[in-house]
């Protein structure tokens, strides 16, 4: 508890003025604020493209774009907030990106063992659902999007949607039993 | 509730927000911030280069052919009942676009697909500015006003094209 209060000071510490550094072009502050916020943004890459390296490359993706996208934050909505959306976007395109045209007919090549070993529970078994099952579960039972925000987002109908995330839900109950 | 439902609902309640990467990602990261911001090549931008690449053609041919000309025809320099014509199409034109521009509902010039629309556009503009001058030099030319006419359809289709362009919606999700 008091690792994690003190984790929650650090990253509240003097935030605006780093971003306002960073937004003049400060390396030093953007590095603050990517230690602030990496961890956040790496477990939010690596739940939605269900791959270390690719997780990895989004992360990265997701900072660059911060980096060039940093100007435009003008502070009317929070700075998390804005950094959320901006990975979520972020996670999809790299997935996208990376994507290759036999991953569309063949499931991806995930060493599930050794994600075993690495991560908590639900990671273990969030890898195994089908791409587009995973991500809406992700973003609707543990990113709090509502089904109408992910179908924008996924360029998918709501009712789609809803119909991944029952899916997604029934095969990880599946798993569990 | 079954108990694989149950335990589902345990195991979504205490995901951790937090994972750290298992290296450092700081410094590939660094080494890409000098970098100048790559924009993906995508249609707009070939139709925008396509555009202007065949402009630039044409005008080439037309601009050759009249100094061919030049020298054969004596230039009828009084002012021509077309280049009225010219002039009002011009007018009409710009209202036209003003019109679009008040009516624009979302700001598409700011996002990601918005940005080579706009260049396309801006490059048509100067395009039909200069076929414009020209047609002002010499308003015979039918192949020219055929141009110029079509550069100021074109830039209308894009404006269009641009308002259809999905707005970006700042606030979803939860906080990080």
């Amino acid at each position: 508890m008091t690792a994690q209060i003190k984790v929650l000071q650090q990253s509240s510490f003097n935030e605006p003025d780093l971003i306002d550094s960073a937004k003049k072009g400060d390396k030093a502050a953007f590095k603050q604020l990517y230690q602030q916020h990496h961890q956040r943004v790496y477990a939010l890459c690596f739940r939605i493209t269900g791959q270390v390296a690719l997780a990895e490359d989004a992360t990265q993706d997701c900072f660059v774009t911060l980096w060039q996208k940093l100007p435009q934050f003008k502070g009317q909505s929070q700075f998390t907030t804005w950094l959320h959306s901006l990975s979520v976007n972020q996670a999809l395109n790299s997935l996208k990106k990376h994507r290759s045209f036999w991953s569309r007919f063949v499931a991806a090549e995930t060493d599930i063992a050794a994600v075993q070993d690495e991560y908590e529970d639900l990671d273990k078994i969030l890898v195994k659902l089908p791409e587009r099952a995973r991500i809406v579960f992700v973003l609707y039972a543990l990113e709090g999007y509502k089904h109408e925000e992910i179908g924008q987002l996924m360029g998918i109908a709501s009712g789609t949607s809803k119909a991944q995330y029952h899916r997604a839900q029934k095969l990880l109950a599946q798993m569990l039993e | 509730m079954s108990h694989s439902e149950d335990k589902l609902e345990q195991l979504i309640t205490k995901a951790p927000k937090t994972m750290s990467p298992e290296r450092s990602l700081w410094s590939d990261i660094e080494k890409q911030l000098d970098k100048p911001e790559f924009i993906q090549p995508n249609h707009w931008r070939r139709v925008a280069v396509a555009s202007v690449v065949f402009l630039v053609a044409v005008l080439s041919t037309v601009m050759w052919d009249r100094q061919q000309l030049v020298s054969i025809e004596t230039a009828q320099v009084e002012v021509s009942p077309l280049l009225n014509t010219l002039n009002d199409i011009r007018t009409q034109h710009q209202q036209q676009v003003a019109l679009l521009q008040q009516s624009q509902k979302v700001n598409w010039q700011a996002t990601e697909k918005g940005l080579p629309l706009e260049k396309g556009i801006e490059q048509l503009r100067k395009a039909a500015l200069q076929i414009f001058e020209t047609l002002q030099k010499s308003p015979n030319d039918k192949q020219l006003w055929q141009l110029w006419l079509w550069t100021q359809q074109r830039e209308l289709e894009l404006l269009q094209q641009g308002q259809q362009l999905p707005a970006v919606t700042q606030h979803q999700g939860a906080l990080i």
